[in-house]
């Protein structure tokens, strides 16, 4: 008798124990891939509502944008004038006598009014690299202006032999396989094909209107780093990735590579602030 | 006893002890628990789970740092005490509460929480006559991918 | 630099009676508070603890919170205006910091 029911106590708790294990794995199901996908662009459609913190910035950018004598600037469209500015970066400047993208023009700017040396125009720019929470002048200026643009649908004039030229030059390095690692900008974002990094689903600039959307948000708060980045912070970070060499703020190759993206991105709305992991 | 009954009923004291957790979760209070008693008076089992409460919050959070949720109730305002919102497995569960009054005209919040790891979010509603309603939702944090 | 710089977001106009959306955010790191695991000291964290909102100088709503908002937080409310008036968030911090931002709505 006691033998029994020792036996069935034993099946009893081995049953129960195998019934546990199944009831907690079925809350741990998993998810299929297109799922997660369409799930995490879900959480990035949330994140955008409301107040982007990023917004903070460009208050603080009018501001700096007096303090640096930048009225005096000459995006385009006259001294000061940023409505619909960002729209039509990169262009040729007579006065400078090369193209020149939004940051580009800044720090040309920073050193003609605000009496900087190209030294200490790439320490403003790199104020809040590799940092959190960081509020800078700098990325507060590229916000302000960017912000600017908002509603207008970007326009590179792609018919301008010097702008066309960089266009072609960018287009160039964004395939060029190159660095220890053979890697480019067209490894990550490029192709028909998918390319997924975890459960993000990247964008190409081969796939119509993706590589609009990726720039035409920038800069972008980064809730990573409690700050926004702008496009050379982008570049910098892509190329450190890529194990390329030292990217240098407002080069002739962030020029060429905003030329080919934006111009790429031709007829998206800019929508700055965008906000991402 | 002899030696085979001593083997039988170890392998049952082992068994017993092994899928023992599997069956209840914990025997101790969790840290949940002792923060809903501590700071609502109420027995977390106590609290009903209500459809009068809604709360929206992303099933997959890329990032734990950022994670947006919306509360709204049907209840008036003007029954309402305060909205709780915990997280089962941050290290303080308790995140926020809100004090409504008439003048809020609804219940409704909208923010950005942290999350440490994939838990329960909850929003708990204290009614002015002292009951509590309560909606949860599991967000699953995963690791960003790109960037 | 600029811990605590805010926006306020507010219909310009309403209804009478209406219940409208109160959006803000505001800048601040909400660090948590850390238990170095070597040395055993603690830092206690750098994080808004109350955010109040007022409308015509009543209170309406008052908000708790610590480090488990995230930082830089966003947060939206609800109000019911009966007449035009001046909405008004007021913020605290762990360390004594306090700010307040003002928004102006029109109810017809």
């Amino acid at each position: 008798m006691r033998k029994i029911l020792l036996t069935s106590a034993v099946f009893g708790l081995a049953c129960a124990g195998f019934l546990s294990y199944q009831a907690v794995k079925a809350q741990d199901q998993e998810l299929s891939p297109e799922e997660e996908i369409r799930l995490v662009q879900e959480f990035n459609r949330m994140m955008a509502e409301g107040i982007n913190p990023g917004e903070i910035w460009a208050e603080i950018g009018k501001e700096a944008f007096k303090k640096y004598n930048l009225d005096k600037c000459d995006f385009g469209l006259g001294p000061g004038k940023i409505e619909g500015a960002l729209a039509q970066l990169p262009r040729y400047f007579p006065d400078a006598k090369k193209v020149m993208d939004l940051e580009t023009r800044i720090g040309w700017c920073l050193q003609q009014y605000a009496g900087m040396t190209p030294e200490q125009v790439k320490k403003f720019v790199q104020q809040c690299w590799g940092k959190s929470q960081c509020m800078g002048e700098y990325d507060a200026i590229v916000m302000y202006v960017s912000m600017a643009s908002n509603g207008y649908k970007i326009n590179v004039n792609l018919k301008d032999p010097q702008v066309k030229r960089m266009y072609e030059i960018g287009k160039q390095i964004y395939y060029a396989r190159l660095g220890p690692w053979d890697f480019n900008c067209a490894t990550c974002h490029a192709g028909q094909q998918e390319v997924r990094i975890r459960a993000t689903r990247l964008w190409s600039a081969d796939r119509p209107g993706e590589a609009g959307q990726a720039v035409a948000i920038f800069p972008k708060y980064l809730v990573r780093w409690a700050q926004p980045m702008t496009m050379h912070y982008r570049y910098s970070e892509c190329m450190r990735q890529m194990r390329w060499p030292t990217f240098e703020p407002h080069s002739d190759l962030a020029v060429a590579l905003s030329t080919f993206l934006y111009g790429t991105a031709n007829g998206t709305e800019i929508k700055v602030p965008g906000i991402g992991r | 006893m002899n030696r085979r009954k001593f083997l039988l009923l170890s392998a049952v004291a082992v068994a017993g002890l092994t899928f023992a957790p599997a069956i209840k979760p914990a025997f101790a209070a969790s840290k949940l628990e002792e923060e809903i008693k501590k700071r609502l008076g109420v027995e977390l089992n106590a609290i009903k789970e209500s459809a009068e409460i809604r709360l929206i919050a992303p099933t997959i959070a890329e990032s734990g740092a950022n994670v947006p949720i919306t509360v709204e109730a049907d209840i008036p305002a003007d029954k309402v005490e305060r909205l709780w919102i915990f997280v089962d497995k941050n290290p303080i569960p308790w995140v926020t509460d809100v004090k409504f009054t008439p003048q809020n005209g609804q219940v409704f919040l909208s923010t950005r929480i942290k999350m440490g790891e994939t838990s329960n979010v909850r929003a708990i509603l204290q009614l002015k006559d002292g009951t509590f309603v309560m909606a949860t939702k599991e967000v699953k944090v995963t690791a960003g991918g790109c960037g | 630099m600029a811990t605590g710089t805010s926006i306020v977001r507010v219909p310009k106009e309403a209804q009478k009676g209406q219940v409208i959306r109160v959006q803000m955010v505001i800048t601040h790191p909400m660090t948590p508070p850390r238990r170095d695991p070597q040395t055993g000291q603690e830092t206690p964290g750098y994080f808004l603890t109350k955010l109040q909102l007022f409308y015509n100088d009543q209170l309406v709503s008052e908000m708790n919170m610590a480090a488990g908002i995230s930082a830089n937080p966003f947060i939206a409310l609800p109000l019911k205006v009966e007449n035009s008036g001046v909405v008004k968030i007021a913020y605290e911090d762990n360390k004594g910091g306090k700010w307040e931002k003002t928004a102006e709505i029109t109810v017809k």
